[in-house]
């Protein structure tokens, strides 16, 4: 291998991590103590920043989170798009960076001492380490047919109009190979490929516009079924330099070959998930699971000695986070084994603790203490304790008073917004309330906390050190099921929902831990509340989690039933075929329930069709455990029984008014299994008025976020396109600047540090998010209502933003409840008729009833 | 079924209305002496201040209804007890003036007060009648839902009329080009069809020329196709002119769905447009109303 293509350090990506990893190592080989030919910076792509780059014009960049100092030497601060690409570029061509654009990584391989890089289209480097920055979007797939990096193919279509007069050829059935192709068809002959005979995997409207430019003869596009590329040509012959196609394509169209000259290729296949690369050079994941990362140590460093993995492909998705982390790994791969940037941040959180440490003997303490933090390697802990609030509960007043005081000080000290606080309370202060929203987890780290049924005043537990609480509103995304209370002085870690998540889908230890937990405690309150935990733990192994899809059956009529399931998330529709022929809801059954029971308690033989209505899932308890619990504490099965009863009663008054149960069914359809609050609107009293909308729109500076006339409607009920805040809300899944919360009331509302990336919409299965600007400031009502001024109340359709809102950029908007109104949600009390209620789950019996 | 503004807690407000009324029923039958009942003495004079009062309260509703913050009974409260009230006013407005009827200002605020109470019962009508009428008739559908099914049926009309003989071809597209929907506010209001079809098609010098004659509710379209049905030339006509029947009388159905679904909406509407104005000139004609009486003094 010649010199010339080797290097100390490859960087392979040039986004926010890959840059400002380049960035260090061009300041290393500046300062003269490095290698030769030290390091290169790999890209893809023709530019920088791609993923930037391809942000639309102007489009705001955030630099969240707030707390986190930037540590790269490349600027970052939050500004436009375009300034924050020309600086990085004026930075990257000013150190002279080592940059190679427009390569295409095919493969890396690890031999004995370095690693070789493969290209699609040049000749291989080699490398003593890499570092990996590419993202976590993926790469397009290949057409994998012999011709496939030909220049006449491409992967991604930017802009249409750029093309006249060509013969283009489209490959995919998605949405992006059908809107590229009817977008290309309006200048050039186009051709789709569909390898299937439909087009089955499209949006509706686009498959509609798809299958009518198909039919028009006016319109310069046709569609192969059935048909794959079999390979790509250049035309030998062509010698001319004129404007001919000088490529032919081959393909297989089912009846026979087919080739015909093409000028252009689109292939829009989809992407690789990122995996499948990295599994590919031997790099370990934590778990099979799709959201888990790769496993890495605490200097970014894989499972592949040598190399490291950044930026969000390593988990991470922020850009500020990326740069850091660039800065830090070159650090330690030339030798600088410096603090990372985190470390300042613990040092922060940790001085209000009531110990005299560093904050590598606090580490090390809070390590040993809790058996859960042992099994993260020491870049997990370290986020999640960053993520976390500390909490600290003193029994002495006197002891409360003194250290709030201090910690006040300190936290006027420090600029307050941008350090995470540490809460001190008073032993004996609720932690948490029995039925109050939350899914943040708590860990001991000293002293014991108390769990209390509200209603009995039952104690369930005390806890004590290196034992946890909250799972139970984590996992199943329903109101805690008990108080919290500390007893005698302590100190907890409060870790946010996203971060326990993120961390269970990346260590299985610590996921199946927590359900185990959970199962365990699920069985003690719903079956032997006198039997304790850890005695529990035996039976509790036997048990088994249960997923079910939305429309799975869980049981069905006939079956002999040999076990009971306790609904952990989700919800549970049963039904059942009545006298007339019918088929009748006759139960529904959400987180916390208890279903099919009545097997162990009465008929052995199920007499109902139970199917999932959103996707749940259940903790399944077989008889044998069963029994073996009731024997060991007969003490809860006089509830369970008394509950039996019920359900019958229940069961078959809902059997009697068939036309609750198919309203029921209908609100399960529109998802309401998984809602806590839903706008639901009673047609025969509704007059059309939208002052729902209106009052919204006036209560949320002008912009609406409900939709009235859009939705569904069943025997006069409808349920309009408006937020149901969701049990287990899927818009707070990948919300980058963690903007998106639920207050302890439910209200699952977005704050002002959304970036406008438009995830929560795309991951709202209902519809009820989207992106605005700011609407500009009306004349007042009362100045409408005198002089005429302005549309009057309500959203100004296609408002003009000011100059504020757009410099600002579109954020998400959505349904907050209007938690901030004395008077509940305005759509509500703004309703002259009535028509519309906000509902919980178990008030849609009676209200349907009622209905 | 649920509470709506008639029945809002109970029908409160609707005893509380009968309560005032009865109260002014008292005031009323009070006044005695040598002049008798009349808007000018002691107690005409407080029932006049209750009436001009409750107007203004009224009238005020316009206002709550906006104030989207306001935590003063809820809307749904309002509007019930804006109903009720407003109906009492027939009465504590008949009880000031003694029923006295004349040409003069004071009768003309009377009168007013009469048209703008009954063309709120108009509302109260439509506001408790069409939700339920508009929701059967949309049956779940949406009005795009509507439209695209009529779109559907038309798509399969033109297809049927391609293989059929020009006459037909001719005429039945014409029916559906010159079908009518929508048109002015009025149209919509009162429910008209101003659809046209071509009659008579026949052909001069190669070029198809035909009458326009109207074809309300699409009936005489139906017919003509009807008519066809038994004097059909091709042994697959009659099949084909079934077909295309079936679709026609769909198409009319959805159609008067479809203007149907447009005149309730509009009806819940337009009383408003009688109620608001009215009530100022009312207030107009109350100020003057008050103002006036001073000078008797």
């Amino acid at each position: 291998m010649p010199k010339a293509n080797h290097y100390y350090l490859a960087i392979i990506g040039a986004g926010p991590a890959g840059l400002s990893a380049a960035g260090r190592a061009a300041w290393y080989a500046a300062q003269g103590n490095a290698p030769d030919s030290s390091y290169i910076l790999v890209e893809g792509s023709a530019g920088l920043a791609n993923t930037i780059f391809n942000y639309q014009k102007g489009k705001f960049v955030m630099a969240e989170p707030g707390y986190l100092m930037l540590r790269s030497d490349l600027s970052f601060q939050a500004g436009s798009r375009e300034d924050i690409l020309s600086s990085w570029e004026s930075s990257a061509k000013s150190v002279e960076m080592n940059i190679r654009s427009d390569a295409k990584v095919s493969g890396i391989e690890r031999d004995a001492d370095k690693f070789t890089i493969q290209f699609t289209e040049a000749e291989d480097i080699t490398a003593d380490f890499v570092v990996l920055a590419i993202g976590s979007e993926g790469n397009p797939r290949p057409l994998g047919v012999p011709g496939q990096y030909l220049p006449l193919v491409q992967y991604t279509l930017v802009d249409a109009a750029e093309y006249s007069n060509e013969t283009i050829v489209v490959v995919g059935a998605g949405d992006s190979a059908i809107e590229n192709a009817l977008a290309l068809a309006k200048q050039n002959q186009v051709y789709i490929l569909n390898r299937r005979s439909e087009f089955s995997r499209a949006k509706e409207g686009n498959l509609d516009a798809i299958l009518k430019a198909a039919n028009n003869k006016n319109v310069s596009l046709s569609c192969y079924y059935n048909t794959v590329v079999e390979k790509v040509e250049a035309i030998p012959a062509s010698v001319d330099e004129s404007e001919d196609p000088q490529y032919q394509i081959f393909l297989n169209t089912g009846e026979g070959q087919e080739n015909f000259p093409v000028n252009r290729i689109v292939a829009r296949l989809g992407s690789v998930p990122a995996r499948k690369f990295l599994e590919s050079i031997g790099i370990e994941f934590a778990s099979e699971n799709i959201r888990s990362n790769p496993v890495l140590d605490e200097r970014y460093e894989s499972s592949v000695p040598g190399l490291f993995v950044i930026g969000s492909l390593a988990g991470y998705p922020l850009i500020k986070q990326g740069m850091n982390q660039g800065h830090d790994v070159v650090s330690f791969i030339f030798g600088d084994l410096i603090e990372p940037v985190e470390y300042g941040l613990l040092e922060k959180q940790f001085q209000y603790l009531p110990f005299a440490l560093t904050v590598d003997q606090t580490t090390r303490l809070f390590r040993q203490r809790i058996p859960m933090f042992n099994e993260m390697n020491l870049l997990q802990f370290r986020e999640l304790i960053i993520e976390s609030n500390l909490m600290v509960c003193y029994q002495e007043e006197e002891v409360y008073q003194r250290e709030s005081q201090r910690a006040r000080g300190m936290q006027s000290e420090a600029d307050k917004s941008e350090s995470k606080d540490t809460k001190i309370r008073r032993s004996g202060e609720y932690i948490f309330r029995q039925g109050s929203f939350g899914g943040s987890f708590f860990t001991i780290i000293k002293g014991e906390v108390a769990l209390t049924l509200k209603q009995t005043g039952r104690q369930i537990a005390v806890l004590g050190r290196g034992q946890f609480f909250g799972e139970s509103g984590l996992l199943s995304g329903q109101p805690r099921s008990c108080d919290a209370v500390a007893v005698g002085d302590c100190i907890l870690v409060e870790t946010p929902r996203r971060t326990m998540i993120k961390l269970m889908n990346s260590n299985d230890q610590i996921a199946e831990g927590i359900d185990l937990i959970f199962r365990l405690r699920a069985l003690q309150t719903k079956i032997a509340p006198k039997i304790a935990i850890d005695e529990l733990v035996e039976i509790g192994v036997k048990t088994e989690v249960r997923r079910i899809r939305a429309g799975e059956t869980l049981y069905e009529p006939d079956d002999v039933g040999n076990s009971l399931f306790i609904v952990r998330s989700g919800s549970i529709t049963l039904s059942h075929v009545n006298h007339e022929g019918k088929t009748v809801v006759v139960g529904q059954f959400q987180a916390g329930a208890v279903i099919g029971e009545m097997a162990l308690m009465g008929d052995r033989q199920r007499h109902h069709l139970a199917v999932a209505s959103v996707l749940t899932e259940i903790i399944e308890v077989e008889e044998e455990e069963f029994f073996q619990l009731v024997e060991n504490d007969s003490s809860g099965i006089e509830k369970l029984q008394r509950d039996v009863s019920e359900k019958y009663v229940q069961q078959n008054t809902m059997d009697a008014q068939p036309d609750v149960g198919q309203a029921m069914q209908f609100f399960m359809d529109q998802g309401l299994g998984e809602a806590t609050n839903t706008l639901v609107i009673d047609e025969s009293l509704c007059v059309s008025c939208d002052f729902c909308e209106k009052a919204c729109a006036e209560t949320h500076g002008g912009v609406s976020r409900l939709d009235r006339k859009s939705g569904s409607s069943f025997a006069q009920l409808h349920v309009p396109v408006a937020c149901r805040h969701c049990q287990q809300p899927h818009c707070m899944k990948d919300c980058p600047p963690d903007a998106i919360h639920r207050k302890g009331s439910g209200e699952v509302f977005i704050d002002s540090t959304c970036i406008g990336c438009g995830n929560c919409m795309n991951n709202c299965p209902y519809g009820v998010i989207r992106l605005a600007y700011d609407a500009p400031s009306k004349p007042s009502i009362l100045s409408w209502m005198l002089f005429g001024d302005g549309d009057g109340a309500g959203e100004v359709e296609n408002y003009e933003p000011d100059s504020k809102a757009l410099a600002k950029g579109k954020k998400a908007v959505k349904c907050d409840a209007c938690m901030s109104l004395a008077t509940g949600p305005a759509c509500v009390s703004a309703c002259p008729t009535g028509a519309a209620k906000r509902l919980s789950q178990n008030q849609y019996l009676s209200y349907l009833q009622e209905h | 079924m649920s509470e709506n503004i008639l029945t809002h807690a109970k029908s409160l407000y609707l005893y509380i209305s009968i309560t005032l009324v009865l109260v002014c029923y008292a005031i009323y039958l009070s006044q005695a002496g040598i002049e008798g009942a009349n808007g000018g003495t002691p107690q005409g004079y407080l029932l006049g201040t209750v009436a001009a009062v409750l107007i203004l309260w009224l009238t005020f509703l316009g206002a709550r209804k906006r104030s989207f913050k306001s935590s003063v009974g809820s809307v749904k409260g309002w509007v019930s007890a804006h109903v009720y009230l407003g109906t009492s006013l027939i009465l504590i407005a008949s009880f000031h003036s003694d029923f006295q009827i004349g040409i003069n200002v004071h009768t003309l605020t009377y009168g007013l007060l009469l048209m703008v109470i009954f063309s709120g019962f108009y509302g109260i009508y439509t506001y408790l009648r069409y939700p339920q009428m508009l929701s059967s008739l949309s049956n779940g559908r949406s009005r795009d839902d509507n439209m695209a099914v009529l779109q559907d049926i038309t798509e399969g009309i033109e297809a049927i009329c391609g293989q059929l003989d020009s006459e037909l071809q001719i005429t039945v597209i014409s029916a559906i080009d010159r079908t009518f929907i929508g048109g002015t506010n009025q149209d919509i209001l009162f429910g008209r069809d101003h659809s046209t079809m071509f009659n008579n098609v026949f052909e001069v010098d190669e070029i198809s020329r035909a009458d326009v004659v109207p074809n309300p509710d699409q009936q005489r379209i139906i017919e003509f196709v009807a008519k066809r049905m038994p004097r059909g030339s091709r042994s697959e006509e009659p099949k084909l002119l079934l077909q295309l029947l079936s679709l026609l009388i769909r198409r009319q159905q959805l159609l008067r769905n479809l203007r149907k679904s447009s005149q309730l909406k509009a009806r819940t509407k337009i009383w408003l447009l009688f109620h608001i104005p009215l009530s100022i000139a009312l207030l107009v004609a109350l100020l003057i109303h008050i103002v006036s009486v001073f000078f008797y003094w």
